[in-house]
């Protein structure tokens, strides 16, 4: 069992083939995804729903919409989250300028670490499965 | 030449005086008389030179041109400043010329600075907003230059033009630049996923190789249309013949296309297309395009809030419906729900796939970014 099985991972990404990746990636991982969402809206019922998310990865930007709130309302919840962005820190809130950012576009070995990194379950060795 | 301005100063002066050493020789009445008449040109030549030198500034009216004394007051006003600033020459002359300075600026002494670094450097670039006499804004590019020659030490000389089209331009300018960069990182997030996915569904690399390349030249074609349309709305019938020209030879007509042409928004574009795409490569590979004489006829329309493609193949192998489904399937189920609330209903007849795509008109039309976002 890899570091992030049974890890219940939320993916926020608008883009369907991106989202369709990350899924697919965090599965392997062993992860139970919960959504993807598209939008605001739905990802804030996700985030707000029983059993709660353990991380949750947040495309900043979902088609215009800035992907905030999710954020404000995983960091109310002490949900740990990844921002992934095609723009740079300075782009995001102050309040957002220290959690953990991955670059467009992101390979799966780094947003694996960071999500174990996230969820406090370090790998034993380096390789992650995939 | 026109009057003198009301404060009895005009801007430009040139008076016409004759040159030291010219004064009258002793001499005949004719020898006079002669002198009279070539006085009489030279102040003539000296007036037009004078009305010549006025015109520069009164003509010059995309420019406000004017001076200002060294207490900020105001002492020649030309007809560019009238038309720019709103105030009339006789307004003009006498008033503070800090009132040309925003509020904001005239409390960080924006002025007094500018007057410090023209009497320090000769001159003092001015790129501000400044305040016309309603009240308005625009962005005024100019210099502030101490006054040379005979009024040296009287004040200023100022040149403003309206930058505000220009700065607008340059501000649009701006932030496609970075829309750009955000775009291109996009791409490149949907180029790694979309080779992932291949990649985990391919029998071998040459498999691979082939399917994503035809992915890529659809997300290409998808790529064009929208940038040509300036990342606005593309029509449906453009986005249909861009997805199936590789899969159609030229006036090969089996393909048939009846669609409406309705607006399609950029993000949408990028997905329908290979959506769309996807489906004449399952064509090619294993359908009606792989055999002899196969069809397809692609209809697309509007129905209630529903954008309608159905997809009908003909005349090809029978159509099973496979076992597994592969990735292509896999994507245009994914794409068509994900990203425009729809559906995809597959049906495996004997004489052909028909593929029915349901559409909301709304996320089709959508001004969403194409590639993702953020």
């Amino acid at each position: 069992m890899g570091p992030l099985a049974g890890v219940r991972a939320l993916v926020v990404e608008d883009e369907a083939l991106i989202a369709m990746d990350l899924v697919a990636t965090l599965r392997r991982a062993g992860c139970v995804v919960v959504g993807p969402a598209r939008r605001v809206a739905p990802a804030l019922l996700l985030v707000a729903g029983d059993p709660r998310p353990d991380v949750a990865l947040l495309d900043v930007n979902l088609g215009g919409e800035p992907v905030v709130p999710v954020a404000d309302a995983l960091a109310g919840r002490d949900i740990p989250f990844v921002l992934i962005t095609g723009y740079g820190r300075d782009a995001l809130p102050e309040r957002f300028r220290d959690r953990p950012l991955l670059g467009k576009p992101c390979a799966a070995a780094p947003l694996l670490a960071t999500l174990e990194r996230l969820v406090g379950r370090p790998a034993a060795g380096p390789a992650v499965p995939a | 030449m026109a009057g003198e301005g009301p404060k009895g100063r005009r801007l430009f002066e040139n008076r016409a005086e004759p040159a030291e050493g010219n004064a009258p020789p002793q001499g005949s009445v004719a020898a006079g008389e002669a002198e009279v008449a070539r006085l009489r040109r030279e102040l003539d030549a000296a007036r037009a030179q004078a009305e010549m030198s006025q015109a520069i500034p009164e003509s010059a009216t995309d420019y406000a041109i004017f001076t200002v004394g060294r207490d900020g007051l105001v002492t020649g006003w030309n007809a560019g400043a009238r038309s720019l600033l709103g105030w009339g020459e006789a307004e003009a002359v006498g008033m503070d010329s800090r009132l040309l300075f925003t509020p904001e600026d005239q409390a960080r002494r924006a002025p007094e600075g500018e007057i410090a670094r023209a009497l320090a450097h000769g001159r003092a670039e001015n790129e501000r907003w400044h305040v016309r006499k309603d009240g308005r804004r625009f962005w005024g590019s100019g210099l502030l230059l101490p006054l040379r020659g005979a009024k040296e030490g009287d004040g200023f000389l100022k040149i403003v033009r309206d930058n505000t089209v220009q700065r607008e331009a340059e501000q649009r300018q701006g932030v496609l630049l970075r829309e750009l960069a955000h775009r291109v990182k996009n791409t490149l997030a949907l180029i790694m996923a979309m080779a992932r996915q291949t990649g985990l569904s391919a029998a071998d690399l040459v498999g691979f190789l082939e399917s994503f390349e035809g992915r890529l030249h659809a997300l290409a074609a998808a790529h064009d249309l929208v940038s040509e349309a300036g990342w606005r709305s593309t029509r449906l019938t453009d986005l249909v013949r861009a997805a199936l020209a590789p899969h159609d030879a030229p006036g090969g007509g089996r393909v048939a296309v009846r669609v409406d042409d309705l607006p399609v928004g950029p993000a949408a574009a990028q997905s329908l297309v290979l959506a769309l795409h996807e489906l004449a490569t399952n064509a090619a590979r294993h359908g009606a395009l792989s055999a002899r004489g196969g069809t397809v006829v692609l209809e697309g329309r509007a129905e209630a809030d529903e954008l309608v493609l159905a997809w009908r193949e003909a005349g090809g192998p029978r159509a099973d419906a496979p076992r597994e489904p592969g990735f292509g399937t896999t994507l245009l189920e994914q794409v068509v729900a994900y990203q425009h609330g729809g559906r995809a209903a597959f049906d495996w007849r004997p004489e052909g796939l028909a593929c029915t795509l349901r559409l909301s008109l709304a996320e089709v039309a959508g001004a969403g970014e194409a590639g993702g976002d953020a």
